[in-house]
């Protein structure tokens, strides 16, 4: 981008200061909520929003970057155990600053590790996709055998609330309740990371790899490099869900890496609108607060229910159904639906009779 | 002193005799199930997440037949026959409208089918393993180790079927159709090959393939609802081993696959031995993105 005038650029601020109205609209939401809600729709909505850092981290590499992270999960898990751990056996008793250090760092290695092959070499996307499913996989195997480290497949009780406390200055959360104002802070921030990462340069050079990715890299940009940061940052934020969801449930739990977790993400980046940050975050809420009541009758029913929804959304609504509200959606889909994405699907959809004999 | 060393050497050749027949077995059913999804990749470019609860499928139809008082060989075909015809629907229902979009919504949609499938036999038959009982009990023994006459059986069967498909691949007119449409679509379509018809064959076929396996490998295998979980991963980890260069590339990729973990869990541990394997699969990714025996996709058309 060369020269940028000075009224371009305030038009970019006044912009940024729009597109961020959803925190502040969200903030209000969860300022009126903490105040009416009892203890237990605190919780509830306190470990919506912790999950929802989850919802983020899948939204930023697949809405955003299109890059599919089958095993959002892995990070969550990841996140969970190095909390607890940490805070048994280095830093107990003291206050947490390490362990969500510690967390957040694991996160970052783990996506670089997972996501270096794929992108440095360029395979095809469904690689990472599988990869990073069977990476959540594996890691729960080995979290349910590893009983020295990770409680085995009792996992770990008893975690620690998150304590904040500086020298001279107690910030000891002392209970459950006072999560919610942190787990609404936390995400609100992270919303506004997001936002303003994704309407950067970075996050217009995101959009462009997403569509295309060959001609991106044919102007001399490092297509390889800018998705493994998108996926570093992923799994920081992931592994940050994993930090803050631990102490909130006061247990880590093998079942933290497994495929519940990563289809409920997906189930709520879908339903609430990939590529819209928003929209993970309300869907995460709303569903959190339906599981709730659904969950007593069937556990598998409702997981069933989140797969069928996620179906029907991913073949009728590409766009979620928080796109069917959004009018720049609409005008997308109407464009779209003209030049698909790729030229050869009309030549395969009618093809010539076949010859006789 | 040269007697207890002449009885080591037979235990050990023994031990190394039946590890290897094992990890036979398990190549030649991870063969089996990694074929059919070659097939559905190499022809739509399409990754069928579900293609491990079409496996599952497979292996309840067995057991809900076998429970039922039907014979054991005439299962083996219902399980194939069932799950095809259950491709045919998920192709007609979902891969067709998703996979001319050209992203990766087609696997997205096949995730969430196989959590649905998953989850739908968890309530329709529970969580709890059901058991398959094998035509067989017992079977030849060889320094001192039992081979059962099943596992025998079955893997001589998966090599038989693999041997099936690479022919029907290699030497029939449809297979020469199929290969065709796999090399290039767009110029098969303009010779009069009919490339819809193809897509939704080699799908019902590779579903066949899954569901055959499953059947097969019921007696071997505790049957749970989230059984095909681990064998999808399997799966793709052998087709991005191998690369999908040509219908052999998936006989290599699961023997290196499926050898290297029945290897190691023999000598050390099954959970190692899964992250050893995607390890290793993994660092393969950087020396050859495009799977070892991918060539250049020339081989399809031999």
């Amino acid at each position: 981008m060369a020269a940028v005038t000075a009224r371009q650029g305030w038009a970019r601020v006044g912009g940024l200061v729009w597109n961020a109205r959803g925190a502040a609209l969200l903030l209000i939401g969860l300022l009126i909520y903490g105040r009416l809600a009892d203890p237990f729709g605190l919780f509830i909505v306190a470990s919506a929003l912790v999950l929802s850092l989850l919802a983020l981290s899948v939204d930023l590499q697949w809405g955003y970057a299109g890059i599919l992270n089958l095993g959002p999960a892995a990070y969550l898990g990841l996140g969970a155990y190095t909390y607890a751990i940490t805070q048994r056996k280095i830093t107990a008793g003291s206050p947490t600053y390490l362990a969500f250090a510690l967390a957040i760092l694991f996160g970052i290695v783990l996506a670089v590790i997972v996501a270096f092959p794929a992108f440095k070499a360029r395979t095809l996307p469904v690689y990472y996709a599988l990869i990073t499913l069977a990476v959540a996989l594996i890691l729960q195997r080995w979290t349910a055998v590893s009983y020295d480290l990770t409680g085995g497949s009792n996992g770990l009780v008893g975690i620690p609330l998150p304590d904040f406390s500086l020298p001279g200055l107690d910030l000891k959360m002392t209970t459950a309740e006072q999560f919610f104002p942190l787990a609404s802070g936390v995400v609100v921030a992270a919303y506004l990371a997001c936002l303003w990462l994704t309407r950067s340069r970075f996050g217009r050079l995101l959009a462009a790899i997403r569509d295309d990715e060959e001609k991106v890299a044919t102007l001399g940009y490092d297509v390889a490099t800018t998705k493994l940061i998108v996926a570093a940052i992923a799994g920081a934020l992931g592994a940050l869900a994993g930090a803050l969801y631990a102490p909130l449930a006061g247990t880590a739990h093998p079942s933290l890496f497994g495929i519940a977790f990563s289809v409920q993400t997906y189930v709520w980046v879908a339903v609430g609108g990939q590529g819209t940050l928003i929209g993970p975050i309300l869907a995460a809420i709303a569903l959190k607060l339906l599981e709730n009541r659904l969950r007593g009758v069937s556990a598998d029913g409702y997981l069933m229910l989140l797969a069928a929804v996620f179906m029907l959304v991913v073949i009728f609504l590409p766009k979620g159904i928080a796109g069917l509200f959004d009018a720049q959606a609409v005008r997308d889909r109407f464009r779209r639906s003209r030049g698909g994405p790729i030229a050869l699907a009309p030549v395969l959809e009618r093809p010539l009779d076949e010859p006789h004999g | 002193m040269g007697h207890l060393a002449m009885m080591f050497a037979a235990v050990n050749t023994g031990l190394l005799l039946k590890q290897l027949f094992n990890a036979t077995s398990a190549v030649s059913l991870l063969a089996l199930v990694a074929i059919g999804l070659f097939i559905i990749f190499g022809m739509m470019k399409v990754i069928n997440m579900a293609h491990g609860e079409l496996f599952m499928l497979g292996a309840y139809t067995m057991w809900w037949l076998l429970a039922r008082g039907i014979n054991f060989w005439l299962n083996l075909l219902a399980a194939a026959l069932v799950v095809g015809l259950f491709g045919v629907i998920v192709e007609r229902l979902i891969v067709q409208r998703l996979y001319v979009r050209g992203d990766l919504s087609t696997l997205l949609a096949t995730f969430g089918l196989s959590i649905l499938l998953q989850r739908g036999v968890a309530i329709a038959f529970g969580d709890r393993p059901q058991f398959v009982t094998s035509p067989f009990t017992g079977g030849p023994t060889l320094l001192g180790n039992t081979y059962p006459t099943y596992q025998i059986i079955a893997t001589v069967l998966a090599f038989a079927v693999i041997a099936a498909v690479v022919v029907l691949f290699l030497k029939t007119d449809f297979g020469l159709r199929a290969r065709a449409t796999i090399v290039n679509p767009a110029m098969a379509a303009a010779l009069a090959v009919n490339t819809v018809r193809m897509n939704a064959l080699s799908f019902a076929l590779g579903s066949a393939l899954a569901g055959f396996a499953g059947a097969l490998a019921a007696p071997l295998v505790s049957v749970v609802p989230a059984m095909g979980l681990d064998w999808v991963i399997r799966a793709f980890l052998v087709v991005i081993v191998a690369g999908a260069g040509s219908i052999w590339a998936a006989a290599g990729g699961a023997a290196i696959v499926g050898g290297w973990e029945a290897g190691f869990t023999a000598i050390y541990d099954a959970t190692y031995a899964q992250i050893t394997v995607l390890a290793i699969v993994w660092a393969l990714v950087l020396l050859r993105p495009r799977g070892l025996f991918s060539g250049t996709g020339r081989r399809w058309r031999r």
